[in-house]
């Protein structure tokens, strides 16, 4: 092989990484293109390194800060690999194999260039061997060939950091597929020499595909299901790890006016994210991790086992909230985060933030068409039981807009508490929610002109909720009944 | 010691036309436990923990252990013996007779469930033992009798600890299993094409090669135990 | 150039450290009971050394020796096959360039080859095969014995052989540098690996 004659020093690094079995100096994909003189590439093999430093690693959603260094360095990275049992959800437990402790694991943060002498420890208490295959590596293997570590011991293996990016790393132990499964991936930036733009925040998000025995929510300790696991079937598609993992207390955080940047990564190990932020567009993508870049994109594509970054300034006060768009992994397995924005409202530019507690308010529950439930429906004996039922149909579908109080929205979603509009005519009522509204309609003297959709609710459902919303707020004590309901939707 | 019969099998790095035959021989009814071992360290001085040479064990030989000559807490002693590593699992094996199993041999045993000698293409069977790999290791470890005794009447072929075997390094892997399992990189093998497996979805027995396929010889391992076998004189191929 | 090449010896150290292959001096077995086979050997072998191997084997030339006879001397050894014809005569190839690197101290290493297939490598196949491709003129050793000694010296320099089939054997690539006193210091991993570093190990030990 000619790569030999031009780079003796890198190939014998390369073999030297190659701890147990190699035949061919296999070049790297880099150490040929280096040959390739129409290229005019190079391998930027820094000959400048400077001192020694040991790198900083963060748990997720936290980042290591910027680099400030003005040249490569020897950086050594310490990574402890733990099994252990954490939350999936509230109440549902699971084995999760991780770098460092969490799901993903530590994020590293590395300058290009430097030389990076990785120590990779595995756990006594581990079960299993373990090893690290880094995207960002240039070598056999990305690593995996020359980290491969049983429980209690720990293995060293150098590499330099060839290229800008932002990179996924992951466990390649037999069978890979369980390894990563269980969580093993995390993500490695290698900074260009002139840095990132300096943005306000930073955050860390990883997705993953989990497969349990149980059913997503089925409480205990789920083990690792196989078969789910080989029909790319999951019961759980989270963020970070675990479903709420980013949400209620840890929520993440940013202010008004802030500049954002998410290191986006997906682990898999089977689903391509479709990575969106509800209320954003991002400025700036880093598509897949590189050095090409996008601007004002509502939805990046983050492919099992790559990254994304992507940046934006929030200019609106509220929540925005992180998702996978193909969207049944967002509100039925666990694939939701949220970024809670502080500051003084911008009615300028966006008036109408409670619009996403429309998504929120869904829950993770397997949600059936009505006629599925019909045969389930029990008859309703008494006002009370109605209005007592009607109260959770208007919860989980009426709430979202006109407001759990019944005020609605200004301008957009009329108010049912004291309403005229609803009092005046019952039949109305019910046909708006049966069959929907389109149209100008004025509510206790204001014009609101939107689309109601036609619920999926059953007449004696529909009975319910207006019983409900009639024993409410001021409004006249109708009784609705499904033999109304009936009458009206002829 | 159990006789187990003779037979056949394919193993996970085979061929499945090519089943591989395995001669009668004898297993340990159990792993080995520490009450045993220590026995043998009392009567084989070089095999004590302070005496053992760098070359045959590493740091952690016996490391959970209070001292030389005594097992302590952490090592209860009908407990499996672990953090020992391959020459002294050989040496114990032959201080008695025996030897170690061979991969083969034990891979045979270890394919029975409580009543079937072949369970392992049940798909109950590998996520019986997929799940042991799914939680983590509780120490001390439970004594022997611990998992199931299976048709051969072996107990804890699985569920309690791994299992050195005599030729453990037959396992020619890089650590990097996308390589080992598929195939993809001929080049690394003598006799290419030889390396597909026999069937994808057996995470379990995966997991054994991986495990085996990690270690050297000297390495003492917190899990990571073993039992001796011996040969039928005379036996019926 | 010559600061990478000093990068990877280093990580050469590295890896073989991470192996447990370092040169780390401990006190010995205790079981020197060692029979004085063919050359004479020194003293005991240290905590590390291979020598420890109390195992018996063939040569080409009809000996039984320990691998302690190999005392005194560095040794190049490496864990291959007759009837391979793939990687086992590149590995053989690749000690030769080691042993051309030498000079005139070739003389002062012992090239040893270990089967991995003791069934077929009979002393009579060794024989017949040290004299076809010139090595047993060379003075170099091949060496057969017992599967189970085969497996533990395998084990001991952490090489991995499985039978593939009749006929064949997969196996890891290693070239074994041995100090006088049978201590690896080196391993040379793969095939068509240049030999500078396994040169400059064994130009080490020979005190050049």
């Amino acid at each position: 092989m000619s790569a030999h004659k031009l780079f003796p020093g890198l190939v014998a690094t390369v073999l030297a990484m190659m701890a147990l079995v190699a035949c061919q100096p296999s070049g790297s994909g880099k150490t040929e293109q280096a040959e390739s003189q129409e290229s005019g590439w190079s391998p930027p093999v820094a000959t400048d390194i400077q001192g020694e430093e040991t790198a900083v690693l963060t748990p997720p959603p936290q980042v290591p800060s910027p680099i400030d260094r003005d040249h490569p360095t020897k950086l050594v990275v310490h990574l402890e690999v733990q099994e252990k049992v954490m939350q999936m959800a509230d109440g549902v437990d699971y084995t999760f194999w991780t770098f460092g402790g969490t799901v993903p694991g530590s994020f590293i943060r590395v300058r290009r260039g430097d030389l990076i002498e990785f120590h990779l420890a595995n756990r006594a208490d581990s079960k299993v061997p373990h090893n690290i295959d880094l995207h960002a590596v240039t070598g056999p293997g990305g690593g995996a060939v020359s980290s491969f570590t049983p429980p209690g011991k720990e293995t060293v293996f150098s590499f330099q950091a060839l290229n800008p990016g932002l990179y996924i790393y992951h466990c390649a132990t037999a069978p890979v597929g369980m390894h990563i499964a269980n969580g093993m991936y995390g993500l490695i930036l290698v900074e260009p020499e002139e840095g990132l733009p300096p943005v306000d925040r930073e955050f860390y998000v990883v997705q993953g595909d989990f497969y349990t025995r149980g059913g997503y929510g089925d409480a205990g300790l789920q083990p690792f299901d196989m078969e789910k696991a080989l029909k790319e079937q999951p019961d759980y598609v989270v963020f970070n790890g675990s479903v709420n993992a980013l949400t209620g207390d840890r929520a993440l955080h940013a202010k008004k006016g802030e500049t954002v940047r998410i290191y986006v990564g997906n682990g898999g190990p089977n689903l391509v994210s479709s990575f969106h932020v509800i209320g954003e567009i991002f400025d700036t993508v880093y598509i897949e991790g590189g050095t090409a870049l996008n601007h004002n994109i509502q939805t990046t594509l983050v492919p099992a086992g790559g990254a994304a970054i992507v940046d934006f300034r929030i200019d609106v006060p509220g929540e925005l909230i992180l998702v996978d768009h193909s969207i049944f992994r967002a509100f039925n397995k666990g694939a939701l985060g949220k970024i809670e924005v502080q500051g003084d409202e911008e009615s300028f530019i966006y008036s109408g933030e409670q619009r996403q507690t429309v998504y929120l308010a869904e829950g993770g529950a397997v949600q059936q068409m009505p006629e599925d439930e019909v045969p389930v429906e029990q008859p309703v004996l008494t006002k009370q039981e109605r209005i007592a039922r009607g109260e959770n149909v208007y919860k989980s579908n009426c709430a979202a807009c006109h407001m759990p109080d019944g005020s609605g929205v200004p301008n957009a979603f009329p108010p049912v508490a004291e309403s005229d509009y609803l009092n005046a005519d019952v039949d109305r009522a019910i046909r708006a929610v049966g069959k929907g509204l389109d149209g100008e309609i004025t509510v206790n003297g204001e014009t609101y002109n939107n689309v109601m959709p036609r619920l999926n609710l059953s007449h004696q459902e529909i009975a319910n909720v207006l019983s409900y919303v009639y024993s409410q707020w001021n409004n006249n004590g109708t009784e609705v009944t499904p033999e109304m309901v009936d009458k009206a939707l002829q | 010691m159990l006789a187990v019969t003779a037979g056949s099998y394919v193993p996970l790095y085979g061929d499945k036309t090519r089943p591989v035959g395995v001669d009668a021989f004898y297993m340990d009814e159990y792993p080995v436990t520490n009450e045993e071992y220590l026995a043998f360290v009392n009567d084989h001085p070089r095999w004590r923990r302070s005496k053992v040479a760098p070359l045959f064990a590493d740091e952690g030989y016996l490391a959970h252990w209070q001292a030389d000559l005594v097992a302590g807490e952490q090592a209860p002693e009908k407990a499996p013996v672990t953090n020992v590593s391959w020459f002294a699992a050989k040496a114990y094996c032959e201080a008695g007779g025996k030897r170690l199993p061979t991969l083969d041999e034990w891979e045979y045993a270890a394919r029975a469930s409580e009543d079937n000698r072949d369970a392992a293409s049940r798909p109950g069977f590998n996520r019986l033992i997929l799940d042991w790999y799914g939680k983590p290791t509780r120490l001390p470890l439970p004594e022997v009798g611990y998992s199931f005794r299976n048709a051969w009447g072996l107990w804890d072929m699985h569920g309690l600890v791994w299992e050195w075997v005599m030729d453990f390094n037959a396992v020619v892997m890089t650590g990097e299993s996308r390589k080992d399992a598929g195939g993809l990189d001929p080049q690394l093998f003598c006799a290419a094409g030889a390396l597909g497996t026999v069937d994808p979805a057996d995470y379990a027995a995966f997991m054994r090669y991986a495990m085996r396929g990690s270690v050297q010889a000297r390495y003492s391992v917190q899990n990571m135990g073993f039992r001796c076998a011996r040969d039928i004189e005379g036996a019926a191929p | 150039m010559k600061k990478s090449l000093r990068m990877s010896g280093l990580l050469v150290a590295l890896i073989l450290a991470a192996a447990g292959c370092s040169r780390d001096e401990a006190d010995s077995g205790g079981h020197q009971h060692h029979e004085h086979m063919q050359m004479a050997a020194s003293e005991a072998p240290g905590g590390q050394s291979v020598y420890q191997l109390q195992s018996l084997w063939n040569s080409q030339r009809g000996e039984t020796v320990r691998l302690q006879s190999l005392t005194g001397k560095p040794v190049v050894l490496a864990m291959v096959y007759t009837h391979c014809d793939h990687a086992c005569p590149r590995i053989i190839g690749d000690m030769r360039l080691i042993r051309q690197a030498l000079d005139a101290h070739a003389s002062d290493v012992h090239f040893v080859l270990v089967s991995i297939d003791p069934e077929r490598d009979t002393v009579e196949r060794l024989q017949a095969f040290g004299e076809e491709t010139g090595l047993s003129r060379q003075g170099w050793t091949l060496l057969r014995g017992d599967e189970v000694d085969v497996r533990e010296l395998a084990a001991v320099f952490g090489v991995q052989y499985r039978r593939t089939s009749a006929t064949d054997f997969a196996h890891s690539n290693v070239i074994n540098v041995l100090d006088r006193g049978g201590e690896v210091i080196h391993q040379q991993q793969g095939l068509g690996s240049r030999p500078d570093a396994t040169v400059r190990a064994l130009k080490s030990v020979l005190g050049e």
